[in-house]
Parts: structure tokens; C-alpha cells; sequence
């Protein structure tokens, strides 16, 4: 067989296309990822989901809003000092229509 | 090479697209997704367009070699100020991900390169996963060429997991484009099955820190792995462009491959392995026979700045022409075969057709199956 014996994806089907101010959550590889980001375990959940008999868990952060139309993201996740002098915008003027 | 209708349509298709996270099957009002149609091939015609993606590959992977050894980056209008980057990124075998090969093919003839899409290459998500849905729908007893989805999760696992060691991955295209959007969480959501820690951040929102001179995401986080689905030729002019050689930001896919997602490639590889037989005659100025050529700007994309005549007034300086060899007509359809290469392994296809001999970004994707 030439073709992939199974596919799941687990971020596309979730939370792809969101409006314009919906919330989303961060997801980790591990438990121990997502409270390294937070620093604090009660912010860290995780769910265990059954796929064609394979048994996975997910990691996730807490609940927070994004927009995907600003240039902010309110993302709660690694806080940290706020360096001075950071620019933006950089990257991406030179046209939207980029990909083959 | 067949093209056939179905003798059916699922039921709710849209809906079970969008459950995949597939929401441009119509783009401006036309069908993008269409699969009131497929293309069946033999299984001897999906080994031989198997092999040919890895021979071309290789060739192509001996072509940089070439072009950095014999410092031919100029002759690709790669500024100067960026040279030793690229041949920087060569030699210290900055990984690839992807890059997609564009065949001329009818089933007969030998597959004949149009094109490598080697740097921003979209219709993955289709390639890789609607289609192999539709299949499962549609006949799940029939193969496909497709295990782009395993190659790369096995990929990501077993070298790039190693190579990232432990780094954030962050994925990046430019706002407000649905397609690119798509392909970059698609990665991403490979990339999170491999065991990575991701991030996604749009091309424009990414930073400089001045300070401590690092690129850095929206909470001012060094970024140190990009994927970024935003063409080097644009990187190179943007005013981020002069932090670029000293930048410690490891890019996906790497600099070594602006010297491929360029259709000077084209003329270099004729150059190189002439009259070979997958490849079509290529050169720098415009033969000016009663041949038709094909007029490719080096950078171009989704078909376009493409011109075809027999007689160029004058060769452009940035520009190649290639014989033209006029895409295959099954019924009035044009179809164009997107090999997939996932780091160097040929791993699936993908088929774009449209009802004029030159594949645009408005052609429609259309699902293939094989059998014996």
C-alpha cells in the first residue's frame, strides 16, 4: 500500500477558523510542558480521547481569548520581561499572494 | 491515466471537509475541492512517477552542490550580501521538510519536470489528507499515492524532534490568506503529534528585539525555529532582511532552498544532466525557433507571469525559457501532477487541473486513485 494507514490530526478539527474573538487553548506534547509555560500546574488540564482503538491524552493551558484580526494576542503563556526596542512588521510586506 | 466521473457524490461532502478543518473548497465563488471527478493509475504508472521524484530530487540536491561550489548564487539574482548565508545553511545540512515537483504527465510518456516548488509549496492538506478521506469514502478497498501524512509525522519524529531539542516550533504564514493558513496548522498539527512544542504566529506579527538582537514571537520570546510558508525572495527584501546573517532563527524550510524554489533551477539542471529524460530543454536567453518555449520569470507563482510564443522580442534578464510542452487534454482538462517529496523521500501526489493549459491558483484539486 502506497497510502497512509491512518490519519488524525488533533489541532486542525479543533480550533482552526475561529471568529474574531473566540477563545482558544494552547496544547503540550506533555503535562510537563504545559506547567513549565505556566508556571503553575492548577492552569494545566488534561484529556484522554479514544481514536480508532489508539488511546491518546492531550494537554491543555487555560481558556483565553484571541483575535486573530489584531495584532495582539492575549495569551496568557509565558509571561515574561518585557524587552525594550522590539519592532514589528518586519516580515510580510512584500505582498500577501506567496505560496505554491 | 484515466480521468473518470464518480458514480456518486457523498452526501454532506462540504460538511465532512469542514470537520477536517478543509474550508476553501470554493475559492471566490468556483470549486477548488472537486471530486465529481478522479484520475485512477496504474500501479506501474505511480512507481515510475515515484522513482522519477526521487531521481529528480537527487538531482537537484547535486544541483546545490554545484551552484554553491562553483559560487553560481549571482547568477540566480541571489544579492550578494546573502551569499555566504545560503552556502552557511548548505553546509551545515539545515534540514527540508517538503517541497512539492510539478510533472507534465499523460500516462505514456515519460514525466517531465515543469517545476520545483521547492520553498512555499501549498495543497498539502488537500494532498494529504482530504483526498485520502474522499478515498476512504469513496472505495477504502483502492491505494493511493499518499503517505504524505506518515512521512512527515515520521520525519518530524525521528530528525526534527532531535534537531529542535526541546526548542519551541513556531509556524508562520501571512494574515488574512485561508490556504496558507491551512497548510501551516496542518504541519503544526504533525508537529504536535511528533511530541513538539509549537506556537503559531503570523509573518507579520514576528519581532525584533533591538536589545539582545534575536527575533522574537508577540510576548517577546526568542524565536529560534521557524517554519515560515512566506517566500525567501520576499525575505530578502524586507526590512528584516539585514538581521538575516546573523541571525541564530533557524528557518523552514532553509536558505539552501532559495537556490531551488528558483526557475533558473531550471536551466541550471538541463545544463547539468542534458537531454535527460524527465527534464525539458531549458536555457537562460530565448532560442527564438519555431519551437514554442515557455517565458518563466525566476520568481513566479501559481502560473504566474508565464508566456508562450515561438519568437521572445529579447530574453529578460531574470527569466528562463523552457521548451513548452502543452499539458495533457483529458476531455477538455489539463491536469498537473504534484509530486510531493517529504524530506528526501517520494511520498504521495496530488493533482491540479484546469480547463486551460496553464495551472493557476484558481485550478481545481482533483482526488487519483490507483489500481492494478
Amino acid at each position: 500500500m502506497k497510502k497512509s494507514k491512518a490519519i488524525s490530526l488533533v489541532l486542525l478539527t479543533s480550533s482552526l477558523f475561529l471568529g474574531c474573538e473566540d477563545e482558544v487553548r494552547n496544547q503540550y506534547a506533555s503535562w510537563d510542558d504545559c506547567v513549565k509555560d505556566y508556571g503553575d500546574s492548577t492552569k494545566c488540564e488534561s484529556e484522554t480521547v479514544q481514536d480508532s482503538g489508539v488511546t491518546h491524552t492531550r494537554y491543555y493551558g487555560p481558556w483565553y481569548v484571541m483575535s486573530r484580526s489584531s495584532s495582539h494576542t492575549i495569551n496568557p503563556s509565558s509571561v515574561s520581561g518585557r524587552a525594550i526596542g522590539v519592532t514589528r512588521g518586519g516580515f510580510g510586506g512584500s505582498g500577501s499572494h506567496s505560496s505554491s | 491515466m484515466i480521468r473518470k466521473s464518480v458514480p456518486f457524490i457523498r452526501k454532506g461532502w462540504q460538511k465532512k471537509v469542514e470537520e477536517i478543518g478543509f474550508h476553501f473548497y470554493e475559492i471566490d465563488g468556483l470549486p477548488y475541492w472537486d471530486e465529481s471527478v478522479y484520475y485512477q493509475f496504474s500501479t506501474e504508472e505511480v512507481d515510475e512517477l515515484e522513482a522519477v521524484t526521487e531521481t529528480i530530487n537527487t538531482m537537484c540536491l547535486e544541483l546545490v552542490e554545484y551552484v554553491i561550489r562553483e559560487n553560481l548564487l549571482g547568477s540566480l539574482a541571489i544579492p550578494g550580501q546573502f551569499h555566504d548565508y545560503v552556502k552557511a545553511s548548505w553546509r551545515r545540512k539545515e534540514p527540508s521538510l517538503y517541497g512539492r515537483f510539478d510533472f507534465w504527465y499523460d500516462g505514456k510518456g515519460e514525466p517531465k519536470l515543469l517545476e520545483f516548488n521547492a520553498d512555499t509549496p501549498t495543497a498539502l492538506f488537500e494532498a494529504s489528507v482530504i483526498q485520502y478521506y474522499w478515498l476512504q469514502d469513496f472505495d477504502a478497498s483502492q491505494d493511493q499515492f499518499n503517505s504524505i501524512h506518515e512521512k512527515l509525522l515520521d520525519l518530524l519524529q525521528k530528525k526534527i524532534y532531535r534537531y529542535i531539542s526541546g526548542e519551541t516550533f513556531y509556524f508562520s504564514s501571512v494574515k488574512e490568506t485561508i490556504e496558507d493558513y491551512t497548510t501551516v496548522e496542518y504541519l503544526r498539527d504533525v508537529a504536535i503529534q511528533a511530541g513538539m512544542n509549537t506556537a503559531q504566529i503570523f509573518i507579520e506579527d514576528i519581532g525584533y528585539d533591538n536589545d539582545n538582537r534575536r527575533f522574537v514571537d508577540l510576548d517577546e520570546n526568542q524565536i529560534r525555529f521557524l517554519f515560515k510558508l512566506y517566500p525567501w525572495e520576499h525575505m530578502l527584501t524586507d526590512e528584516f532582511a539585514q538581521y538575516l546573517p546573523t541571525t541564530n532563527m533557524t528557518f523552514f524550510e532553509p536558505p539552501w532552498k532559495m537556490i531551488l524554489s528558483n526557475k533558473a533551477m531550471l536551466a541550471l539542471l538541463w545544463d547539468m544532466y542534458p537531454n535527460h529524460p524527465n527534464l525539458l530543454p531549458t536555457y537562460f536567453s530565448a532560442p527564438n525557433t519555431l519551437i514554442p518555449f515557455v517565458e518563466k520569470p525566476f520568481f513566479s507563482r501559481e502560473g504566474e507571469g508565464i508566456l508562450v510564443d515561438t519568437h521572445f522580442a529579447a530574453s529578460k534578464k531574470q527569466a528562463i525559457y523552457q521548451k513548452y510542452c502543452e499539458l495533457p487534454s483529458f476531455s477538455g482538462n489539463y491536469p498537473v501532477i504534484g509530486s510531493w517529496v517529504i524530506g528526501s523521500q517520494a511520498s504521495g501526489m496530488g493533482i491540479r487541473e484546469d480547463t486551460t493549459p496553464i495551472t493557476n491558483n484558481l485550478s481545481r484539486f482533483v482526488p487519483h486513485l490507483f489500481c492494478d
